[in-house]
């Protein structure tokens, strides 16, 4: 690539790191992205008897037709119409963006040399799977992949049953005008709002969920032992208010739900028992790769996406490989303390990535492209 | 640095036993390069090659012969150095080697080589090389401890790095291990300084990415290269189910490719290795066959020599659907107008397990090769011996089909349901001794990549036992 082209030396690149549940978006050189928003958009569209749906103040003097709301705040106003989709799963092109140069890279590459490492195992548990992916100098060992799909939509879903048992209505908040407070376990009272525009019901779930998500994010613990009752029962309890008013305490559920994700043989919902907890995704991992690599894997588990965070995890982790290793094998995780470089150590790696100098060679220009097609993105990205 | 001096270095070592216009030769050279590279530079190269000589040295041992080595070319290249300067400080060195506290590395087989005399004790010395079991892989450092140990001693720290590199790696040409180790310290010069730089040391990692694997491939085949006897045939097979392909075809790639390694992996230099495998890049992804493989095969093609290895040898292989050949049966073993006819046979077995790794693929192999082998060589009619044998070259065989499917398992469950599995599987006499030597195997042999002599060992254990079982 002539620096010519494409301005000389101030060139810069934006990083994209996009998952199920969030896309995490910035500068290449900067230490964390600027932006980080829901991996949904909103879309709107005409009625069937051709009049237009209710228009918010921003919109005034919009074409009516297809619209687009992404970001958290848009995506919180309740509109008519507005359908909640996931791009990941409707297809994406980059090129109606008219982007001038694009480059891809794994992203358990870029998570191992955030972390200062060319060869490790990476776990990412997220949204939806807990993946094992060990990369060895710099490559990913295909291999070596190990998925699960027991991560953060497995425990929403626990969560939601919960809350079924308990026979409590999960309200989100752009429903409720006033609520009142209820003694703890009441049934919740509360008025809803008048002259509500009709949403539509893939939007009503997603508010449920991100109610749901916030209850997982707060109230959860992993057990540091495999789940016992009698101990659980003696777990303090955490008191969580609903939206619409109904306040609990919860105990032994906190360490019961988030108990799946490492032994799915008692975990509700699973048909069969062939599910792999965390542990077992980490170790079948190692377990396909050549034997003198494993002590490389095992010295650095990175542990890296949000499900990660809930509180308990990396120790619960340790513990299970550590039963599961022999005595002489180094094990050592890799779990960055803040939450910025735990859901974000792919999208860092990206930025250092994208800033080296080197960069400018190694990627794919649009008429590279076109000219060349996928063949080219299976060629210059690693 | 250039690799050209490593030949005339290991002239160092041989240059007592050359030829006389071969020691004059040599020491222009020698001494030219030790000028120009310095002798820092030159301690490298000879860690390099001492501890590539001498794995199970300790760096202590592996520096004292380096460093009299290094005394030994600055005595001898002064100007008013005598003729005679080499041969004289080569043969102390030797005495020293075979001295009862000799400071010096000891070789298991050193005691043969000193009761000689004279050239053929320097000869032999010069000659040896050790053979051992593989050494465990060297952990990757955090940034943060290269920078602690680098900055207390770049220049041991140097020493030390190429000391561990060159004894896990010493089947393959020095100049390999020098460049990585030029490459890694490198990366501590100019990422440690002032501080420690996560980026900077990242782009030095993804930078050495494709070397780095590269090494590790090299160093794969040409230790089985050196310690799988039937190291070809087993190839032949892995190429036949790679890329689908008749035996004739199979046996030529196979051929080629073991043929660049035997000329190449024992030389000092990086170029016999890259000369070879460039050519042999261009054999393996001809036109012919390349419009018939795969999307991932097309795509290995299309990048670097180097590289191309290095991603072929990461794809899946699948056994073939049909096998467009004459069946061979193990009664036409002996036949003397097919010379070819045993490898045509293992081949036939061979290619159609494709989850077996080749260090035990090739021990199956021997074994059948010198089953056949006693037979088509015995005195009385080799036929009549084929027949008798008929039964234990199936059971051989069988063990092939028996591995295939365990290690199709092993990489789908949970090692204590493998284990189950194989419980299971083992009956009869000695079952649990059986099943403890099966597990053995599939754990460590199973994986593509697995060390070649503890393999071959392994695989003789298991054949031992199945045989003793039905005995």
């Amino acid at each position: 690539m002539s620096g010519g082209v494409y301005g000389g030396d101030e060139v810069g690149a934006l990083v994209f790191d996009i998952g199920s549940y969030s896309v995490r978006a910035g500068y290449a050189g900067e230490d964390c992205p600027k932006a980080d928003f829901p991996t949904v958009i909103g879309v709107t569209l005409d009625r069937e008897d051709g009049t237009t749906p209710m228009e918010t103040d921003g919109e005034k003097g919009k074409q009516s037709g297809t619209t687009y709301y992404i970001d958290t705040n848009q995506l919180r106003v309740p509109r008519e119409n507005m359908e909640v989709m996931s791009p990941l799963k409707n297809g994406m092109s980059t090129w109606h963006y008219n982007i001038p140069a694009f480059f891809l890279c794994k992203t358990a590459v870029l998570s191992a040399f955030a972390n200062g490492r060319s060869t490790g195992l990476v776990l990412d548990s997220g949204a939806t799977h807990t993946t094992a992916i060990p990369v060895h100098d710099g490559y990913v060992l295909q291999q070596g992949i190990v998925k699960s799909p027991l991560a953060g939509d497995f425990m929403s879903m626990q969560c939601r049953e919960l809350f079924q048992e308990l026979s409590v209505e999960i309200v989100p908040p752009y429903m409720i005008a006033s609520k009142d407070s209820v003694r703890e376990g009441a049934p919740a009272s509360w008025k809803k709002k008048e002259k509500l525009p009709q949403v539509t019901r893939s939007w009503h779930n997603y508010m449920c969920n991100t109610v749901i998500q916030d209850f997982q994010a707060s109230v959860l613990q992993v057990s540091d032992s495999p789940y016992d009752e009698q101990v659980a029962a003696q777990m303090p309890t955490v008191h969580y208010e609903l939206p619409n008013g109904f306040n609990c305490d919860f105990g032994a559920e906190r360490l019961k739900i988030p108990e799946g994700l490492f032994d799915p043989s008692n975990a509700k919902g699973l048909s069969g028992n062939t599910m792999l907890g965390v542990g077992h995704v980490v170790t079948t991992s190692v377990g396909m790769c050549d034997i003198d690599i494993r002590p490389g894997l095992y010295g650095s588990v990175i542990v890296t996406g949000g499900n990660t965070l809930i509180q308990g995890f990396t120790d619960r982790l340790n513990r299970e490989l550590s039963q599961k290793t022999p005595p002489s094998m180094r094990l050592k995780l890799i779990a960055s303390n803040t939450t910025v470089e735990r859901r974000f150590s792919a999208w860092i790696g990206g930025s250092i990535l994208a800033s080296l100098g080197t960069f400018q060679q190694m990627w794919i220009s649009k008429q590279e492209y076109d000219e060349g097609g996928k063949q080219c993105v299976d060629r210059k990205c690693p | 640095m250039r690799t050209a001096y490593l030949i005339f270095i290991s002239a160092i070592i041989i240059s007592s036993v050359t030829a006389d216009k071969g020691k004059s030769y040599a020491k222009e050279k020698i001494c030219g390069e030790l000028r120009t590279i310095g002798a820092k530079n030159f301690r490298v190269i000879l860690t390099a090659i001492y501890s590539q000589k001498f794995p199970n040295g300790t760096l202590e041992e592996v520096r004292c012969v380096a460093d009299e080595m290094l005394k030994l070319a600055e005595e001898c290249c002064q100007d008013d150095a005598s003729p005679d300067c080499y041969d004289k400080g080569a043969t102390e060195i030797s005495e020293k080697s075979c001295g009862k506290d000799s400071p010096f590395p000891k070789h298991p087989d050193i005691d043969k080589c000193c009761s000689a005399q004279g050239h053929e004790r320097k000869l032999c010395l010069a000659t040896l090389r050790y053979s051992s079991d593989e050494l465990p892989s060297l952990l990757e450092p955090t940034p943060e401890e290269i920078c602690t140990q680098y900055t207390q001693d770049p220049s041991a720290y140097s020493i030390r790095y190429v000391y561990e590199i060159a004894r896990r790696h010493w089947n393959i040409p020095a100049g390999f291990v020098v460049n990585t180790t030029q490459n890694h310290v490198r990366m501590a010069e100019n990422c440690c300084n002032p501080n420690v730089s996560k980026p900077c040391f990242f782009k030095e990692r993804y930078q050495q990415r494709s070397s780095t694997t590269f090494l590790r491939f090299l160093s794969h085949v040409c230790n089985n290269q050196v310690n799988l006897k039937s190291y070809q045939t087993g190839l032949t097979a892995f190429f036949g189910s790679l890329l689908r392909v008749p035996f004739e075809d199979a046996s030529t790639i196979s051929k080629h490719f073991q043929s660049g390694l035997a000329k190449c992996c024992l030389q000092p230099q990086s170029q016999c290795v890259i000369e070879e495998f460039t050519s042999f890049q261009k054999v393996l992804c001809k036109e012919s066959i390349l419009g018939t493989m795969s999307k991932e095969f097309q795509r290995c093609c299309s990048q670097a020599p180097q590289d191309t290895l290095t991603c072929v040898d990461n794809l899946k292989r699948e056994p073939p659907k049909s096998l467009n050949m004459t069946q061979v049966s193990s009664a036409q073993l002996c036949e003397k107008d097919q010379p070819d006819i045993t490898d045509r046979y293992l081949f036939q077995i061979g290619v159609k397990h494709t989850s077996v790794s080749l260090p035990v693929l090739t021990t199956i192999q021997d074994q059948i090769k010198s089953t056949v082998a006693a037979c088509c060589s015995a005195p009385d009619d080799s036929t009549t011996c084929l027949k008798e044998k008929e039964s234990k070259l199936e059971k051989t065989a069988a063990l092939l089909a028996k591995t295939d499917a365990l290690c199709s398992q092993y990489f789908k469950l949970e090692l204590p349901a493998f284990k189950t599995l194989v419980q299971q599987e083992v009956q009869g006499e000695g079952a649990e001794s059986r099943g403890q030597a099966w597990v053995e195997l599939s754990t460590t042999c199973c994986p593509q990549h697995s060390p070649p002599q503890l393999c071959q060992k392994l695989t003789e254990a298991v054949i031992k036992h199945e045989e003793d079982a039905t005995a």
